[in-house]
């Protein structure tokens, strides 16, 4: 039913990190199952995410791969199953506390705070909030100018590097759908996770945009960025994912690189062959 | 000005003993029921014991006033009893219980007049049903000797009613007569609160000046409970008045005079009887302070005497009564069981000055015992003064009584310190009368 | 001339005391999501503690130290311990508004129940006074100005300065999404608490002061006119709570001035509907369904 991670796709490993297989995986998933209702929406679901891939997560809609990046990131509570993350085990968690591990994660629908300026949803995206004292937010210690500047100079580098500081102290409600991608991007990076999880970050977005979007993550993965995205534009993934994990009616079907899964007739018959994403 | 705040006007000086006089009312309306009692010892003889109802609420929220309006009837049948009574007749007291609604209150008028041959006078003091029931009376040619509010009795029109305090909207006219008699001032400022208790004195108020050649410089009427009422301040002083007559609750009054304190004025301030309590008297206190308050405020309220022969009178009458009054130390300050004692005792007085106890013949002796030369305090002295064939003035415990056209008297006003307590200056009967120009 | 300046003066001395509290409010709301009826009554509590602590006479400074510190410890203990548990059982926001009534209404008749209906009163200490140009204004009454002022700026600091207002503004705006930032709601809320309940405590100690008098009643009276002024400037904005202060201030003197002084509360609440007409989301609003806490 599953694939033994790790054993069924050396090719994975040649294309990663020089290394990476002689450590733990980054993110294993194991059993993972979850239920609405009486609707199991995951069930048994179980692969890694190893250090400095992106992994890719594909299925026909309805397969459970939103439902995934969920239960990873705490907004869903899984039924059972386990997490474990550099080891620990997460499962359960709060979103937030999940977040502080170094967890991030975009939306399917591009989640901006409309009501601040594109430089200030950065800057909640920065990480260390775990410094952040009370005492020190009532005696207003930690001003910006201050004690923060490094987080400024951080989100301005990151602006600069997507080409958009020209935009910095819009209000990100008054933004573009493809540009609030990029600010949710750009608010993910602000927190240098150790797990990006990204959740079809190209859905309706423009194609140019969508290169460039595409051009940003590579650069991330070379930069040492380990991510799990979900996407249903095949070509993207081709480009951008390996390993890929095929999930199917809530659990996992294959893994391993894009040319081997077009040559799984299993994966075929259950989603490639349907003509892609619909 | 609606009956709940004619009540609360008095309830804050009497509001404890009213609450104590509740329970024992409800009891002895409870074992009396409507049927007579004996106001007195009544020898069995040719002549009828006669009967003074008093007509009240002795059951309900009400209940106290009914407890009042008995326990000065039976002083004063006591007294009269004492003195011979009248003819040979003695008097008794009767509890008609109207349970303070239209809706009892018109049965039981009727079964009273229908069931009581010897009923020769009412004494009521119940706001608000008035309209009702002194129709009913005055058909029946039974006098009522009223202490209650009602304005429309104002312009009353029925020759059987008398009242000796003033309808609800006279309080208005007692400032004027207070700021023309009592001060000497002519510029008046007028600083009400919004609501309808403070603006039901503005229309005697205007009125009395104009009748007595006041000014009225400014009438602001204020909204309650602002922060501030600064700018209003400034109005009022620029029209320069001389003093200031007011009336609102105590969480407004602090902030506007304290307002006043800040804008520098230092003149007299004139409050209504709504400004009775104590917690006008602290507000006013935090705002410009107990010195200034003792010195520069009067408030004008309805006087109770607590001296003279009217009142030691009325106090051993009560007293002596026994034990149909239930709490005579609490009730010889409470004006609602003063009023009915001095209505009973003209009664029985315009009986003797008009030589029969036929109401037909003895009503106009009501006012006409109130007018005549001797000054009498007590029963005893005008039945002593009529039998030398004098002609009366019944000053009572309530004080001067002057009926104008309308049957109405304003009965006895003070200007009290707030501090003290004392009455600074008496506003009489005939000062009110003057500022209602009648 | 001495009257514009007066009505100036006060409406700004109205507007000063209305915005402490309005600020605090809505910053509350904004945050927090509750709407809190029982602010008022805490506003309340916060003058019989001040009273019952420091006794009648008393620094001002000092005063609205123990009015914030016990407006914050009331407003951390009802809206995080007593609302909190009934939002982590899943209540709505309706059922919400009627714990905080409930609320309200035990804290006023409580403190009815245990002080009688009469009111307290401060003792007069003879306030220095200053004249401008015709107008008379006493230290008091400086004062909260000065404190208004002082405490806009500091929320607009917060707010805009501190990574801890970011996460304020952030959790008004998404709390699950700000949950995804590392942001914790459950400690930005406790704060937010805290905070609007300092807020509360020196807007009631400088009520109760300035009017010299307070009785159960008078923050419950306060807040009608401090909720307006909230929901005038756009509910959960504390910019707006202060335009919306301000305006109403004005236009109430203004009416008492120009028109009769019974019109000064009409004259509020004509404003208000009219800008409501116009822009129903209040004055800073700009899309009705982006909540936010813009500074």
């Amino acid at each position: 039913m599953t694939t033994s991670p790790g054993a069924s796709h050396p090719a994975a490993g040649e294309t990663a990190l020089a290394g990476s297989q002689a450590r733990p995986p980054l993110l294993r998933v194991e059993g993972l199952a979850c239920h609405f209702g009486g609707v199991l929406a995951v069930q048994d679901a179980t692969f890694d995410v190893r250090h400095g891939t992106i992994t890719g997560l594909i299925g026909p809609n309805g397969a459970g791969k939103s439902t995934v990046i969920n239960l990873i990131s705490g907004s869903t509570r899984p039924g059972q199953g386990s997490v474990r993350f550099n080891g620990d085990e997460i499962a359960g968690q709060r979103p937030h506390e999940i977040a502080h591990r170094g967890i991030v994660r975009t939306f399917q629908q591009a989640n901006v705070f409309g009501g601040l300026t594109v430089l200030e949803n950065l800057l909640v995206g920065a990480a260390p909030w775990r410094g952040e004292r009370v005492s020190a937010a009532l005696g207003r210690k930690q001003a910006w100018s201050a004690t923060q500047s490094g987080l400024l100079d951080q989100a301005w580098d990151i602006l600069r590097r997507f080409g958009l500081e020209g935009i910095a102290n819009d209000y990100a409600r008054a933004l573009s759908g493809g540009q609030r991608r990029l600010v949710e991007l750009m608010r993910a990076l602000m927190a240098q996770p150790a797990l990006l999880l990204l959740d079809e970050p190209m859905a309706g977005v423009h194609p140019a945009l969508a290169a460039s979007i595409a051009d940003r993550l590579l650069e991330m993965r070379d930069a040492g960025m380990t991510m799990l995205m979900v996407e249903h534009e095949l070509r993207l993934v081709e480009k951008l994912c390996d390993p890929v994990v095929v999930m199917a009616r809530g659990t996992v079907l294959a893994e391993g690189s894009m040319a081997e899964l077009q040559s799984n007739q299993e994966v075929v018959d259950a989603y490639l062959g349907g003509g892609g994403g619909g | 000005m609606s009956r709940g705040g004619h009540r609360a006007r008095w309830s804050a000086a009497h509001g404890a003993r009213l609450a104590l006089a509740g329970g024992l009312g409800l009891t002895l309306a409870a074992c009396a029921g409507s049927a007579a009692t004996g106001g007195g010892a009544s020898p069995a003889g040719a002549s009828a014991t006669l009967e003074i109802a008093a007509f009240s609420p002795f059951t309900g929220p009400n209940a106290p006033y009914g407890y009042f309006q008995y326990t000065g009837c039976v002083a004063a049948v006591h007294a009269i009893n004492a003195a011979g009574g009248v003819t040979g007749h003695h008097f008794t007291c009767t509890i008609v219980d109207n349970r303070g609604e239209p809706a009892d209150a018109v049965p039981a008028a009727n079964n009273m007049v229908a069931s009581s041959p010897h009923l020769v006078g009412i004494v009521d003091g119940d706001s608000g049903l008035m309209s009702a029931t002194v129709p009913l009376f005055n058909q029946a040619h039974i006098p009522d000797l009223s202490a209650g509010g009602d304005v429309q009795f104002d312009k009353n029109i029925y020759p059987y009613f008398w009242r000796t305090t003033p309808g609800d909207d006279v309080a208005g006219y007692t400032l004027a007569a207070y700021v023309k008699f009592g001060t000497g001032f002519t510029r008046i400022a007028a600083v009400f609160g919004n609501d309808q208790a403070a603006q039901g004195n503005v229309p005697g108020l205007v009125s009395g000046a104009r009748h007595l050649g006041l000014h009225i410089a400014v009438s602001e009427s204020i909204a309650l409970d602002q922060t501030t009422y600064a700018t209003e301040v400034q109005k009022i002083l620029a029209a320069h008045p001389q003093v200031i007559v007011t009336e609102s609750d105590p969480q407004t009054a602090g902030v506007l005079l304290g307002g006043l304190k800040q804008a520098g004025w230092t003149g007299p301030i004139v409050g209504t009887s709504g400004t009775l309590g104590i917690d006008y008297d602290k507000a006013a206190i935090a705002a410009i302070g107990k010195a200034a308050y003792e010195a520069r405020f009067v408030r004008i309220i309805q006087y109770a005497q607590q001296s003279g022969l009217a009142w030691q009178t009325w106090k051993s009458a009560l007293f002596a009564a026994g034990s149909l009054v239930k709490d005579p130390a609490s009730d010889e300050t409470a004006i609602y069981a003063e009023l009915p004692y001095d209505h009973t005792t003209m009664l029985a007085l315009a009986m003797l000055a008009a030589h029969s106890t036929n109401p037909v013949t003895f009503n106009p002796y009501i006012e006409k015992i109130t007018q005549g030369r001797t000054v009498v305090h007590t029963f005893a002295q005008g039945k002593a003064a009529l039998a030398a064939g004098k002609t009366i003035d019944y000053v009572g415990v309530t004080g001067q009584v002057s009926f104008d056209k309308y049957h109405n008297s304003a009965g006895l006003w003070a200007a009290e310190n707030p501090v003290t307590n004392l009455p600074e200056k008496l506003v009489s009967a005939r000062d009110v009368t003057a500022a209602e120009g009648h | 001339m001495t009257l514009l300046l007066g009505i100036v003066i006060f409406g700004v001395y109205s507007a000063a005391l209305l915005a402490i509290g309005a600020v605090g409010f809505t910053l509350q709301f904004g945050v927090t999501n509750v709407l809190n009826l029982a602010f008022g009554s805490i506003l309340t509590a916060c003058i019989f503690a001040e009273y019952g602590l420091t006794g009648h006479s008393t620094n001002l400074w000092i005063a609205m130290a123990v009015g914030a510190a016990s407006g914050a410890v009331l407003s951390l203990l009802i809206g995080h311990v007593v609302v909190g548990a009934f939002l982590r059982r899943g209540a709505t926001g309706f059922g919400i508004a009627m714990v905080t009534i409930a609320i309200s209404l035990m804290v006023q008749f409580g403190l009815e129940a245990i002080q009688g209906p009469d009111i307290l009163s401060y003792s007069a200490g003879s306030q220095a006074t200053m004249n401008i140009g015709g107008v008379v204004l006493s230290s008091g009454q400086l004062t909260t100005i000065i404190v208004a002022v002082l405490a806009m700026a500091a929320v607009q600091v917060l707010l805009r300065m501190t990574k801890f207002g970011l996460a304020m503004r952030a959790t008004a705006a998404d709390v699950s999404l700000a949950r995804t930032c590392a942001v914790s709601p459950a400690r930005t809320r406790a704060v937010t608490w805290l905070i609007s309940g300092a807020l509360c405590g020196i807007c009631g100690v400088l009520l109760g002061i300035g009017e010299g008098s307070f009785s159960a009643s008078t923050g419950s009276d306060f807040f009608i006119t401090l909720a307006a002024a909230a929901v005038l400037g756009g509910i959960g904005k504390p910019a707006g709570a202060m335009i919306g202060a301000l305006i109403i201030g004005i236009v109430s003197q203004a009416a008492a001035a120009v028109i009769a002084p019974s019109y000064k509360t009409i004259a509020a609440w004509v404003i208000l509907i009219a800008v409501l007409v116009l822009r129903p989301q209040g004055i800073l609003a700009e899309f009705a369904a982006d909540r936010e806490l813009v500074a």
